[in-house]
């Protein structure tokens, strides 16, 4: 097993990020010198890319004050292709150490959604995020953000658009609760993650990913739940058989949700729907499944049959490195973030660091776990 | 300090929020520099009081949804204003509706909180909470596309 140590250049990486997230703490209305060093050390990586001269341009008229969405989406789309080399060279490492088979190459055709009904709610919340910008993640005034509302509750109205409306109210919520007490950290990296990829996503609003149809048996490992207060994730995590070949695949189910629904009462968002995923869990057992596979190894399932046989989850984890892994995510969806592998620890040295349950002297992040609040009684 | 973390655990959320009582405080908020909500009547089924108090200076108020003023208030804020501090506290957690309301931290009393504020009577529409209310109840009947979401992955 090769060691796990981080790939080459995320930590130059992680420093250019650091830099332009200075920026978008100061804000771009009043950056010092050290900001605009920063500023221009970013720029000046990207030298000799695609993005190379509009970057140079986009800096000369932040220079000169000259505060337009399309130099910010600029800004952001570079952030992005950095994260998104990060999150290849990181999964990369992380197959290379557990000896991953690899998986099938992902191809995804994705159409510019139009949707004129809701242009101008995009404009809208292009506008608020370059304001963001421009005062600055260290000014947040919650007479400046709650406005925003209303655009919020016109891009929610519109399904396709569910992963933008998920990254503004998360981002709206986040800078309200700070902003109401003027206390509490500022997670500025992830501020301005949430930042950068919904400015992208408001630019260039993308329709559903191409799909082929797909019939067989899926053997669930695992599951992970995930989303803000009004906004939940269910993914579950596993094996799919499927004309003699298997693959690691996810089935997810996403809803809105009020903000006071949490715990164990978000499964009554799914109904009858999530029932047999949950017992064939709870059972260990498989189920027959027909649907939609998409490009990332997602499993939109049309009809579940009642799972029936038994499986052993264990002895199926022990075979994983045969099994190819998640395909990437699309190219404008790459992200540290995104990365989800399952992976089998056997015959591990497992230790006690300080809070840390470390695995090989990795830690283990069990604060994203989900726990027993999402356990029915 | 700047963390290389793109991912924050959720502290924030109040360890009872799944335990709190949405039959007689059917929604509370913290917006707008106010603690908000729809607090249902404890006589009449069919009638809900809509009360808010402002951060800093502790005004008040609180009516019905037809704007009748509620007859509990008497210069102090009413028994509708304290169920919602106490619905509001087990949402939320005592410190950050505390913190938001700018009272000093160690008060878990719903009366206590909204005397301590000393705050006066101010009149409003019930038309400015209600709208925030409905708009709340949007969330049930938004529907998303089917398929992945990696946008949430952030808030894991």
């Amino acid at each position: 097993m090769a060691a796990l140590t981080l790939p080459a250049g995320l930590d130059e990486s992680a420093s250019l990020i650091e830099g332009l997230d200075r920026c978008l703490l100061v804000g771009f209305s009043r950056l010092d010198d050290d900001a605009w060093r920063d500023l221009d050390a970013f720029v000046a990586a990207f030298v000799g890319t695609p993005l190379g001269d509009e970057l140079q341009a986009a800096r000369q008229a932040l220079r000169a004050s000259q505060f337009q969405v399309q130099y910010f989406a600029l800004l952001a789309a570079a952030r992005a292709a950095l994260q998104g080399a990060q999150a290849d060279a990181l999964t990369a490492a992380v197959r290379a150490h557990f000896n991953t088979a690899a998986p099938p190459a992902a191809e995804s055709q994705r159409e510019l959604l139009k949707l004129d009904g809701v242009m101008p709610a995009l404009g809208s919340a292009e506008q608020w995020l370059m304001e963001r910008a421009i005062a600055g993640f260290d000014d947040l005034q919650e007479d400046a953000l709650t406005p925003f509302a209303a655009t919020l509750e016109v891009l929610q109205g519109q399904p396709e658009l569910v992963g933008l409306s998920v990254l503004l109210g998360g981002l709206l919520d986040e800078l309200l609760a700070v902003a109401a007490t003027d206390r509490g950290s500022r997670p500025v990296q992830r501020w301005a993650d949430l930042w950068s990829t919904a400015l992208l996503r408001a630019r260039h609003p993308l329709g559903r990913h191409s799909t082929e149809p797909i019939e067989g048996e899926f053997f669930p490992l695992g599951i992970d739940v995930g989303g803000h207060a009004s906004f939940v994730q269910v993914q579950f995590y596993g094996v799919l058989e499927s004309a003699g070949a298997r693959r690691v695949a996810r089935v997810p189910f996403g809803s809105f949700k009020v903000p006071t629904l949490g715990g164990a009462e978000i499964w009554e968002l799914f109904g009858a729907d999530i029932e047999p995923w949950l017992s064939a869990l709870a059972e260990r057992k498989q189920l027959s499944v027909k649907g939609d596979l998409g490009p990332s190894g997602e499993v939109l399932v049309s009809k579940t049959s009642p799972p029936k046989k038994q499986f052993d989850p264990f002895a199926l984890s022990a075979e994983l490195g045969g099994v190819p892994g998640l395909p990437a995510l699309p190219p404008e969806e790459r992200h540290p973030v995104q990365l989800a592998e399952l992976v089998f620890l056997s015959g591990n040295q497992v230790t006690v660091e300080g809070d840390a349950l470390c695995v090989d002297g990795l830690p283990l992040a069990l604060e994203r776990v989900a726990d027993e609040e999402f356990t029915t009684s | 300090m700047y963390e290389r973390t793109s991912f924050v655990p959720a502290g924030s959320s109040a360890p009872d929020a799944g335990k709190r009582n949405v039959k007689k405080v059917p929604f509370v908020e913290l917006f707008a520099g106010r603690l908000q909500g729809v607090v249902s009547s404890g006589s009449d089924i069919q009638r809900v009081y809509v009360s808010f108090i402002e951060a800093k200076t502790g005004n008040f108020y609180c009516s019905t949804n037809n704007n009748r003023p509620c007859g509990g208030l008497g210069g102090s804020p009413c028994k509708h204003i304290d169920s919602m501090l106490q619905e509001a506290m087990l949402q939320f957690g005592e410190d950050a509706v505390l913190g938001y309301l700018g009272v000093a931290a160690g008060q878990n009393r719903a009366h206590s909180v909204s005397s301590s504020l000393g705050g006066s009577q101010k009149k409003e529409q019930a038309s400015r909470v209600f709208s925030r209310f409905l708009s709340y109840l949007r969330y049930c009947e938004l529907s998303a596309r089917p398929g992945l979401v990696s946008e949430a992955s952030w808030f894991g």
